[in-house]
């Protein structure tokens, strides 16, 4: 079974194909998500009948997970070129932890599992497990990840597989949830244990549960929610955790001020214990963490054409992206994005884009958010993104220099943030400059260590040296893993 | 009849095998030398500068005692991939009296790991190469493939052919460091750098699952149909969509569509090729002999994993970065000797100059569909660091300082133990 959804349509197909295999994927190419069905392995089937056949179309998990690759494409297409050794892990740490805590939407399986726990969700179990049956189904004895881990910052500077990768970003946030977790049930169990702290041995009071479980789906919206605003403020190329860990502070602190679960805390420490840290900070506090704010910036405020046609496209409902090459039809679209190509060319140093390479729109959209207060808060989103050619160089493996600058503005235009990653330019401003230099060198070094492991270098013909770095779908990357 | 040594060097004899690896060591001993033979086995699609049978009648000459006993201290078989292993099929290692015999752990008949892990390999061998051949795939890939078979004479060779009941060890041992205790070779100490055990060096040793050959060979394909969970009322095919104006535009997949999802659907046959060699180098024995001045670093075809290993460790670091002879991993390709290895010994050259003495040495052949071996830039990088680099299919035509010559047969260097 396999199910699409296009970007030049607006209605979402699903259809069979046959597709024999114990993977499942989104093909960025079909912009659809492919499901296979296989049969249980007949020796270690687990829970599974051997030799049952199990549909990939079928675990929460799986759907969940690839579904969200398909929207991070959506949101990011760049963020398929792995530039450097977190982006790939970022598709698939996002993926996950967006599945994870699709688990504590089930009230009734949340339920049974703190009663099983005693309230403490960090322990093995179904909630913080993924695609358990198709793990067991494979013959692996266990689910196919898991959201726990020891932390240790060697992990981080070692692993390099994009699934493993993944796993530390996810047992970071996961970590931050527990964290706040247990804070905002500290009163609680006072409560209950008349402040020993010690549960009782045995099933723990129905009422207890209700509250913890309300607590725990409360804390997992929160910190998803978290999680997927972080989106807004990511650059549009090359990410890495560390800018991951800037934009959710940067996010959360931009709606949330007061700082009442402590989330952001936990966030911070999590990564910190991972040995995940943003680059060009000071420190780890706050003010350091949260993305430099443009207020110093000498640029006038978006184009009101375009933002008034971003308003009224709104309003006519969700639309196709558009710009650059892949400009639609659509002459609303158009005007809006010409509109804010102008801009952006006229303000490139303020920008961080280069006067000199072509600059592409790469998505505008606005954004709705409600602060805890109830008060509608409407930013609006630009990409840029600029690219140089490496064709001619084996060295890049296949992937061009890419760089650009997502812009955050308030509803009447005045921008707020420029996230930028720079290309190397002699007119970007100085700081910017050697920071473009080494995003250059650190592709380069990144290239290297694949080809290091690469299996395939020495036997492999001309095409595939060429291209080598260039991820074409994702049933490769699964292939390391699955079958 | 059998070759000497001088007292002040090791001599290191490459065989030239064409595409694969045959080496011997000798280190000056009392009455004859310590001899330690290091593979001897041709890749399947390598061109033969002599057949394999003449080189092991070579070996075994510049064995043979006055007595007229062909004698080895040890034999090494670093993996079984036939180009270091198929040269053992030759009935004439059956007078070759053999002290010891070293192979890598995942030999060992009694380990039940090794076994899994061999097993695994060798299943996954014979039906990768069923499947491709089936297929009338790529012979490029049913090249690569075959290369892991396991050639069963040979194998039977090193753990039960050669005379004079040698000790078998399968290293490294679960316990205990690097280095062995041994006395078959007088003061020669041996460490030993891989494969370890590390769970991540052994996950690379795991070739991919037998059921990708089996979609591959399509030999569930009649089965799978028969019980395929779609009841065949569901079933709908190509030129029935096509004939039925609505349900085309509810699928709305075209030709390219559909093409591109049974290319999605299909196994990538280079892949698995890949990853089963790569599953066999993982096994690779990696040895360091040192005996004064003279320290040989034999790495097999061991890949980035288990160098990975060694160079994160102090201690293993510390010990290759003394080598003075570099057998080339892999036959000179990309992987099989890290760029950061590479980088130290030119640290090395340019830190102490003429007195860092190194010998290298590559037993390869270029093969017209694998460009990339031997990489030239290793070579380059190699020669950087090095003025004494010898490639086995360079022949006497081209003969570098540093070494002997014997016409295309064999190379030798002298590498001095004070």
């Amino acid at each position: 079974m396999g199910g699409g959804s296009r970007s030049a349509k607006t209605r979402c197909g699903c259809f069979h194909t046959p597709f024999a295999s114990r993977n499942a994927f989104f093909d960025p190419i079909l912009d659809a998500v492919c499901f296979g069905y296989f049969t249980a392995d007949t020796e270690k089937p687990g829970e599974n009948l051997p030799g049952q056949t199990v549909f990939t179309c079928l675990s929460q998990d799986i759907i969940a997970h690839e579904v969200t690759h398909a929207v991070v494409h959506r949101l990011r297409e760049h963020f398929l070129d792995p530039t450097n050794q977190d982006v790939l892990g970022f598709h698939e740490g996002f993926s996950d932890i967006v599945a994870i805590f699709q688990h504590f939407t089930f009230p009734g399986v949340l339920r049974e599992a703190i009663q099983e726990t005693q309230g403490k969700l960090n322990q093995a179990g179904p909630m913080i497990e993924l695609a358990a049956q198709f793990g067991h189904a494979t013959g692996r004895g266990g689910a196919l990840r898991t959201a726990l881990d020891d932390p240790d910052p060697k992990r981080y500077q070692d692993v390099v597989e994009p699934h493993a990768r993944g796993s530390i970003l996810v047992a970071a946030v996961f970590d931050a949830f527990f964290a706040s977790y247990q804070a905002r049930i500290e009163d609680l169990l006072r409560i209950a244990t008349t402040g020993t702290g010690v549960l009782p041995e045995g099933a723990l009071h129905p009422d207890l549960v209700d509250r913890l479980a309300g607590e725990a789906a409360d804390t997992a919206q929160t910190i998803l929610t978290m999680c997927i605003r972080a989106f807004e403020y990511l650059p549009p190329v090359d990410i890495t955790y560390g800018d991951y860990l800037r934009a959710l502070v940067t996010a959360d602190f931009d709606l949330v001020a007061e700082d009442g679960a402590a989330q952001r805390t936990a966030m911070v420490e999590a990564f910190r214990r991972r040995g995940i840290f943003p680059e060009g900070v000071i420190s780890l506090a706050e003010d350091s963490l949260i993305w430099a704010q443009a207020v110093d910036v000498a640029i006038e405020p978006m184009p009101p054409l375009a933002i008034q046609l971003q308003m009224a496209s709104s309003a006519l409902g969700f639309q196709a992206r558009a710009g650059g090459a892949r400009a639609s039809g659509d002459p609303i679209n158009k005007q809006a994005y010409a509109a804010l190509h102008a801009w952006a060319v006229k303000h490139a140093a303020a920008l961080d884009l280069d006067p000199e390479t072509k600059v592409e729109v790469n998505g505008f959209h606005a954004t709705y958010r409600v602060r805890p207060n109830g008060e509608l808060v409407i930013e609006l989103v630009v990409q840029f993104v600029q690219m140089l050619s490496t064709l001619d160089d084996s060295r890049y493996g296949g992937l061009p220099l890419r760089g650009g600058s997502t812009v955050v503005a308030s509803a009447d235009g005045d921008v707020r943030f420029v996230i930028s990653k720079p290309l190397p330019s002699k007119t970007i401003r100085e700081g910017k400059r050697q920071e473009a230099e080494s995003r250059r060198q650190r592709q380069l070094a990144f290239v290297g260590r694949h080809d290091a492991e690469d299996a395939a270098v020495p036997w492999a013909g001309e095409d595939y040296f060429k291209g080598r770095m260039q991820v074409k779908d994702f049933r490769v990357i699964h292939q390391g893993l699955i079958g | 009849m059998s070759v000497q040594t001088k007292p002040d060097r090791v001599t290191v004899r490459m065989y030239n095998v064409g595409f694969g690896d045959a080496f011997l060591l000798l280190f000056p001993g009392p009455e004859r030398p310590f001899r330690v033979l290091i593979d001897c086995g041709t890749h399947s699609a390598s061109p033969r500068p002599r057949p394999i049978s003449e080189v092991v009648e070579q070996i075994v000459t510049d064995v043979t005692d006055e007595d007229g006993q062909a004698r080895i201290d040890v034999v090494v078989g670093t993996h079984r991939h036939q180009d270091h292993v198929e040269g053992f099929r030759q009935a004439a290692w059956g007078d070759v009296e053999v002290k010891e015999v070293w192979m890598p752990w995942t030999e060992d008949p009694n380990d039940p790991e090794a076994r899994m892990i061999r097993e695994k390999q060798s299943s996954s061998a014979r039906q990768l190469c069923l499947a491709l051949e089936r297929l009338d795939a790529d012979p490029d890939y049913l090249a690569l493939a075959a290369n892991s078979l396991t050639n069963e004479k040979a194998m039977r060779t090193l753990h039960a052919g050669f005379k004079g009941s040698p000790r078998h060890r399968f290293l490294p041992l679960k316990e205990g460091g690097s280095a062995i205790e041994t006395d078959a070779l007088g003061q020669v100490r041996v460490n030993v750098l891989g494969p370890s055990r590390d769970p991540e060096v052994i996950r690379d040793m795991d070739p991919p699952a037998g059921e990708s050959y089996l979609r591959l060979l399509g030999v569930n394909e009649e089965a799978s149909s028969a019980r395929s969970p779609f009841p065949a009322s569901w079933q709908l095919s190509v030129e029935e969509v096509d004939d039925n104006p609505g349900l085309k535009a509810a699928i709305a997949l075209d030709k390219r569509d559909r093409d591109r999802l049974a290319r999605q659907a299909a196994v990538d046959a280079f892949a698995l090729a890949v990853a089963l060699e790569k599953a066999v180098n993982g096994t690779s024995l990696v040895l360091m002999f040192e005996l004064g001045d003279a320290h040989l670093l034999c790495p097999g075809d061991a890949q980035w994993g288990t160098w990975h290993h060694i160079l994160s460790d102090t201690a293993l670091r510390a010990l290759v970065e003394r080598t003075t002879f570099l057998k080339v991993g892999h036959h000179g390709s990309h992987n099989g000797t890290p760029k950061e290895f590479v980088e130290t010994l030119q640290e090395r050259r340019k830190a102490e100059g003429a007195s860092a003495e190194l010998w290298a040495m590559i037993s390869t052949h270029p093969i017209k569909m694998w460009k990339e071996i031997p990489k030239a830039e290793l070579v380059e990088g190699l020669e950087e660091a090095t003025k004494r680099v010898a490639r086995s299919d360079a022949g006497d035509k081209s003969p570098v300082s540093g070494f002997s010559h014997w016409d295309d047969a064999v190379i030798e260097a002298e590498v001095p133990i004070r």
